[in-house]
């Protein structure tokens, strides 16, 4: 009696394997489909979201929509950046971290020149030089994995993707805050990875079956785990960001955040396709003022 | 030693928005660690503010409240160029006090 149940159970159970993979197979496993036509520029939104003319300019956000839950993805949550929001919190803190880490490393002047500024000048690395192809590495990078790079020069251990390498991330974005991200992804290893990114985006995988699309795109203005979904156009010029929940994350450990989400098997910071990934969404913010230290929920 | 707080204080109509972020691990004493010994209680205990020269507030801060915990208020009667002085206590006996100018 036991084992008949046992048995019918497992049955049922192998029927619903199959029943899920056929309706998998329907769908080619790891399909790309190309949601819409992206343009390497934040204005790109005005075709996919519309949201762009509301958070164009963070200084001119509507306050009445800042404080609309109904809205508040329509300001693509520009409102928790520093232009707009004048309050204190942890992405302070890792600044001034970044700062001392900074100034420690660069005592000799290799650190900044390691990282292609010209006489230690700082000013728009971020906004004109990330990600960029790095000759040393022989491949395309993105600020925090030059950092890690960097200080690995020096014997110094700090790991893309640790608190410590996403605060002088912070540091060294500051410096661009107010100028437009500029990377020209039309052409060379910055095209291929534009292209290679934009692949990724779209690719299903994981337990959910989900790309970043699926989310990022066609479930834009919908709700879920309490969250609304926003555009990512303008996205990559916050980043790094002070999460609420107490967390200092680069890019790419929010990637890995998301894929975790959603099933699917995070990679390690400053892997090539995270790299990839970065590309794309740092050219669909191209023309978007850099602005950090921010937060996000 | 303690790291500096950050104080951001701003005029805003007639009164002055003070924000200060404490640096403190604030812990309760009720965690372990990975080897299952207890972490010693660390936390503030009380932070004063004053603005030229004047005690404006007093918080009476314990375990409850969470790491790196900010404090915010509005305060009348101030004007911009006054000198804002937060200074914190903590239960290992450990202060620091941090100045800024209201802007
Ligand atoms: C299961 C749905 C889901 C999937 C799949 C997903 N994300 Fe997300 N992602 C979210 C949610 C929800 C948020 C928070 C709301 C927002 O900012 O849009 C978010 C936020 C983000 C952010 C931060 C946006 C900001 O401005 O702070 C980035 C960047 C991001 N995702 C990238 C990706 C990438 C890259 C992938 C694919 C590897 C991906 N996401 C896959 C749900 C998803």
């Amino acid at each position: 009696m036991r084992l008949a149940l046992l048995i019918s159970l497992a049955a049922v159970t192998a029927g619903a394997g199959t029943a899920l993979a056929q309706q998998r197979n329907a769908q080619p496993y790891r399909e790309h489909v190309p949601y819409i036509d992206w343009k390497p520029d934040v204005t790109g939104d005005i075709q996919h979201t519309g949201t762009y003319q509301y958070w164009k300019d963070r200084k001119a956000l509507n306050p009445d929509w800042v404080a609309s839950k109904e809205h508040q993805w329509q300001l693509n949550w520009k409102f928790m950046d520093p232009s707009y929001d004048d309050t204190l919190h942890g992405g302070h803190i890792a600044r001034d971290r970044g700062a001392a880490l900074y100034k420690k490393l660069d005592a000799g002047g290799a650190f900044a020149a390691c990282l292609g500024a010209r006489n230690g000048d700082l000013k728009g690395l971020r906004a004109n030089h990330y990600p960029q192809y790095s000759t040393a590495l022989g491949r395309v990078v993105g600020l925090e994995e030059m950092i890690e790079h960097c200080a690995a020069r020096q014997n110094v251990t700090l790991e893309n993707g640790s608190y410590d390498n996403s605060a002088i991330s912070v540091y060294v974005t500051e410096f661009s805050n107010g100028m437009p991200i500029n990377i020209d992804v039309s052409k060379g290893p910055l095209k291929d990875a534009f292209e290679r990114g934009r692949e990724r985006f779209h690719l299903r995988n994981g337990a959910t079956h989900f790309a970043c699309a699926t989310c990022h795109v066609t479930l834009v203005g919908r709700s879920l785990r309490g969250q609304v979904l926003t555009t990512p156009y303008g996205d990559a010029a916050h980043w790094p960001t002070y999460r609420t929940k107490d967390e200092l994350q680069s890019l790419h450990v929010r990637f890995a955040e998301c894929n975790r989400n959603a099933g699917a098997q995070p990679l390690r910071p400053g892997s090539p396709v995270y790299s990839d990934i970065e590309v794309f969404l740092t050219a669909l913010s191209n023309g978007y003022p850099v602005d950090v230290p921010s937060a996000r929920d | 030693m303690a790291s500096p707080m950050k104080i951001r204080a701003r005029m805003n109509g007639d009164a002055a928005q003070i924000r200060i972020l404490a640096v403190h691990p604030m812990e309760t004493g009720l965690r372990k660690d990975g080897a299952g010994k207890p972490i010693p209680a660390h936390y503030v205990q009380t932070l004063t503010v004053d603005v030229a020269g004047k005690r404006v507030a007093r918080y009476e801060v314990g375990t409850s409240v969470s790491k790196n915990p900010l404090f915010g208020f509005r305060v009348r009667g101030v004007k911009a160029g006054d000198k804002v002085v937060a200074s914190w206590v903590d239960n290992k006996g450990d202060t620091r006090t941090d100045e800024a100018v209201i802007e």
